[in-house]
């Protein structure tokens, strides 16, 4: 008797220039009807790889699947979703210029007559769908206008929408919060009592134990290990994933605050009609780890933008040191040492068609060593990558590789590549740990504690309150577009309150934002 | 007699628009699939030489359609075959197409006929004016909208349904999805292919009827570098650019664009003014009102980033 879902021997290997990148190498996989499979593995063992060939998006090279008891051919992504398989993207599969609910029907809206789409069919099923979820979207956004947060709900909606009885998800939290992680927990219980069969890609352990009744560990394209969950506890899930011990707490020293490096004052952004942020004031100091926390489209990413240029504030003044440059350009910002890591890695933070090393130059391609009177030096370019890829352990046979075809995590390290490389004053780092698998997290926290031994300073947002609690000296709230709070490490702060005041269910008075 | 004047004028640039129009609307199609055809230039011609060869060798107007536009849904599939199977660039393969075009078109000349220059087909049917009832009663507009060829009609009512197509049927979603972000699509089991290939066959479809808007009221072909086409295919890849991806935004800025050109007819017969000069006149409009128009695009950009 066959497992519900099982893919045996699955082989699929890339080429890039001639050099044969092996991304699946005989692996395996075995899920049970009604069950929540966990899929673990480092970054690029292949775990997005092998589910985009179960949902027809990529063409295996060798192995079986069946499903069902039946040996499945899966050629295109429409023949997956008529057997009832629906993928949610770690990279979303969502068009920007449409709206929310135009993306959640795309492929399979509702028509009345003559492939005329009904336009007020297709507003209540999605209505529904996203009631259903308890998402909070805006139906009639256009996507390219919401945070990576509200455009992962919209990506989750989009393959419930489909009602498939096989559900993937590729790293569905990496940009939510913790309340919007244990929403989605929720539907996904619901969706399994409701006999449906889902696998579930994360590197979040907690997630894990939390929710999977099964696991199987990928390594270098090969299926290393396949268990029952309730049999592993947090250290050896680790171990599982990694191949190697990972101790899991972060270790911080006590330093005293430096001088002032960043001075935001009385910031406002005004983002079409509505006030994005408003009426700011806050500073960094040398030493320090600065988080911001706040749910999804509450006005930090204006209030960063801002920082960095990319935004005109509408009033309000920036300070580098005692310098201002509330108008100066990004790149003259970039210059007197402000760097960013965005949230959105694939639009904003990298360029998929560029290979890596014209990524990893793209802020210095035009000084010296790279550039002698208007020339590049190409070897010096490639030579620079080679070395990246060795310090920050990227995934990459050629330093001519096209970005996109990397995998999400070294994606990532290749932007923290080049933003580290850059020896910034100031870090603003977005979601910086999205998608890293324990043992890269790891290294770019320890990245962050030397960049505040060394005293430079970090401002952090993340959704990740984790995170956020072992890393950072202090804690600005966010929300809807004012500072709510200000925590400092002595007066301590709990996660809890973190929330409410990340809720707006409570408030603090006379804000303190100086440290002392 | 103002009245009349102006009647007139419109009258005319309705008729002069058609078959920068259809041709616009074709590269409308392909553009918004994400691989804009740039030899509508050579499309229009194959299709001006073709109908009217044809209508003159059957004897029969509808056949002479018939092979143009058939002829041009060829070569639009033959254009993304090279495109998409044989990896070639869709730009090049566009700037192929028309050096094809004004090379065969030549040759066939030569090789069919015997002749160089203006070829005339004087059996050919020529395609008359129309004199629908229903237009004719209209009061103050008959003049306008009556008398007008098959085809100027069928471009407006073109653009019309293509604007409902675009923007109210799968086809058309799919169709700008595609364009977009051509892995979303199909992630979502669109087929890249079969929406690239039906862009063309529009495509060829719609140049189709714009050749042969040239060639079939006057029953003769003029081949050469400077065909009858006459630049009208470059003109209407500026007006893709201005129509915004908009059908009926389309039809708006080929009449703006037909105006200039009727306008520099008007001074052309009127003044003593250079007429090589006044034959510079609509690319010259063209390329001001496209350059405002970008840069007022751009403006718009980053003042709504800003705003
Ligand atoms: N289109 C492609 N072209 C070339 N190589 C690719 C392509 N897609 C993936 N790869 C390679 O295949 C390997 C596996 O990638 P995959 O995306 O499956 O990893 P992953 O397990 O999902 O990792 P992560 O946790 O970082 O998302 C990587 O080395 C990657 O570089
Ligand atoms: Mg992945």
């Amino acid at each position: 008797m066959r497992s519900y879902l099982e893919m045996t021997g699955i082989c699929k290997t890339y080429e890039i220039y001639g050099t044969q990148i092996k991304a699946l190498d005989q692996a395996n996989i075995q899920v049970k009807k009604g069950t929540v499979h966990g899929l673990l593995g480092e970054n690029g063992a292949g775990k997005s790889t092998l589910m985009k060939i179960l949902a027809g998006i990529e063409k295996k090279d060798a192995g079986t699947i069946y499903f069902k008891g039946q040996e499945v051919e899966l050629n295109n992504a429409s023949q997956a979703a008529a057997l009832g398989i629906g993928m949610v993207h770690q990279h979303f599969s969502l068009i920007d210029e449409f709206t929310v609910e135009e993306n959640v029907v795309l492929g399979i809206e509702p028509t009345s007559f003559l492939g005329v789409i009904n336009t007020k069919q297709m507003r209540e099923n999605v209505a529904k769908v996203a009631e259903k979820c308890g998402f909070e979207l805006d139906l009639e956004a256009k996507v390219g206008s919401l945070s990576m947060g509200q455009r992962q709900k919209v990506e989750i909606l989009r393959v419930l929408y489909s009602d498939p009885e096989l559900l993937i998800f590729d790293e569905p939290t990496s940009v939510l919060v913790d309340q919007e992680i244990e929403s989605l927990l929720k539907v996904i219980s619901l969706l399994k009592s409701q006999g449906k069969t889902i696998i579930y890609i994360s590197h979040k352990v907690e997630e894990i134990l939390k929710i999977t009744d099964e696991v199987t560990v990928l390594r270098a394209g090969k299926t290393v290990e396949t268990g029952a969950t309730n049999k592993l506890s947090a250290e050896k899930l680790v171990h599982m994933m990694v191949g190697k011990y990972i101790p899991l707490e972060v270790p911080k020293e006590l330093q005293k605050a430096g001088k002032v490096l960043l001075e935001v004052r009385n910031l406002n952004v005004r983002k079409g009609m509505v006030k994005a942020v408003n009426n700011v004031s806050f500073e960094l100091r040398a030493g320090e780890i600065v988080a911001v926390a706040g749910i999804n489209g509450n006005g930090q990413q204006e209030m960063v933008e801002a920082i960095l240029g990319f935004r005109k504030p509408e009033s309000g003044q920036i300070f580098l040191g005692d310098k201002e440059i509330t108008s100066l350009t990004p790149r003259e910002r970039r210059q007197m040492g402000l760097c960013y890591v965005p949230e959105d890695r694939i639009q904003v933070g990298s360029c998929s068609t560029a290979n890596l090393a014209e990524n990893i130059v793209v802020d210095r391609y035009f000084k010296a060593p790279l550039a002698r009177r208007g020339w590049l030096n190409l070897k010096t370019m490639h030579d620079q990558a080679r070395e990246m890829i060795t310090k920050y352990n990227i995934k990459a046979t050629r330093t001519d590789c096209l970005v996109g075809t990397l995998s999400g995590g070294h994606i990532q390290r290749t932007i923290i590549a080049r933003e580290i490389s850059a020896d910034p004053k100031i870090l603003i780092a977005c979601e910086i740990t999205m998608g890293l698998d324990v043992e890269s997290a790891r290294y770019v926290y320890d990245v962050l504690l030397e960049m505040r031994k060394m005293q430079k300073v970090v401002l952090l947002l993340s959704s990740n309150i984790n995170e956020v609690m072992s890393l950072a000296d202090r804690v600005l709230v966010i929300h809807e577009g004012k500072i709510v709070a200000h925590l400092t490490g002595k007066e301590g702060f709990s996660k809890e309150e973190i929330g409410e005041y990340m809720l707006g269910l409570k408030r603090q008075n006379g804000i303190k934002l100086e440290v002392s | 007699m103002l009245y009349d004047q102006i009647n007139s004028f419109l009258f005319t640039i309705i008729a002069t628009s058609t078959p920068t129009l259809l041709a616009s609307l074709g590269g409308l199609m392909t553009g918004l699939s994400g691989m804009f055809n740039v030899g509508l230039e050579g499309m229009m011609l194959v299709s001006a030489f073709f109908s009217v060869y044809t209508a003159n060798a059957t004897g029969s107007l509808i056949l002479g359609l018939a092979a143009g536009v058939g002829i041009n849904m060829l070569l639009g599939l033959v254009m993304v075959f090279i495109a998409e199977k044989l990896k070639a660039d869709i730009f090049v393969v566009g700037i192929a197409a028309n050096l094809l075009a004004t090379g065969l078109t030549t040759f066939l000349g030569m090789w069919l006929l015997g002749l160089k220059g203006t070829l005339l087909f004087e059996k050919a049917p020529r395609l008359k004016l129309l004199d629908i009832p229903l237009l004719g009663d209209i009061p103050l507009l008959n003049g306008l909208l009556n008398g007008h060829h098959l085809i100027d009609y069928l471009g407006i009512v073109l653009a019309i349904v293509l604007y409902l197509v675009v923007f109210y049927t799968t086809y058309g979603r799919h169709l700008r999805a595609v364009g977009i972000n051509p892995w979303v699509a199909n992630a979502r089991g669109i087929s890249v292919d079969k929406v690239r290939y039906s862009s063309y066959l529009w495509c060829g479809f719609l140049c189709g009827l714009a050749g042969a808007s040239l060639s079939l009221p006057i029953g003769a072909f003029m081949g050469g570098p400077i065909g009858m086409t006459n630049g009208r295919g470059w003109l209407a890849m500026a007006v893709v650019i201005v129509g915004q991806d908009n059908p009926l935004r389309i039809l708006l800025v080929s009449w703006a664009f037909g105006a200039i050109s009727a306008l520099a007819d008007i001074i052309q017969a009127t003044t003593n003014f250079s007429p090589r000069l006044m034959m510079a006149f609509p690319f010259i409009g063209a390329l001001l009102i496209t350059a405002l128009y970008s840069a007022g695009k751009g403006w718009g950009r980053s003042a709504a980033n800003n705003g």
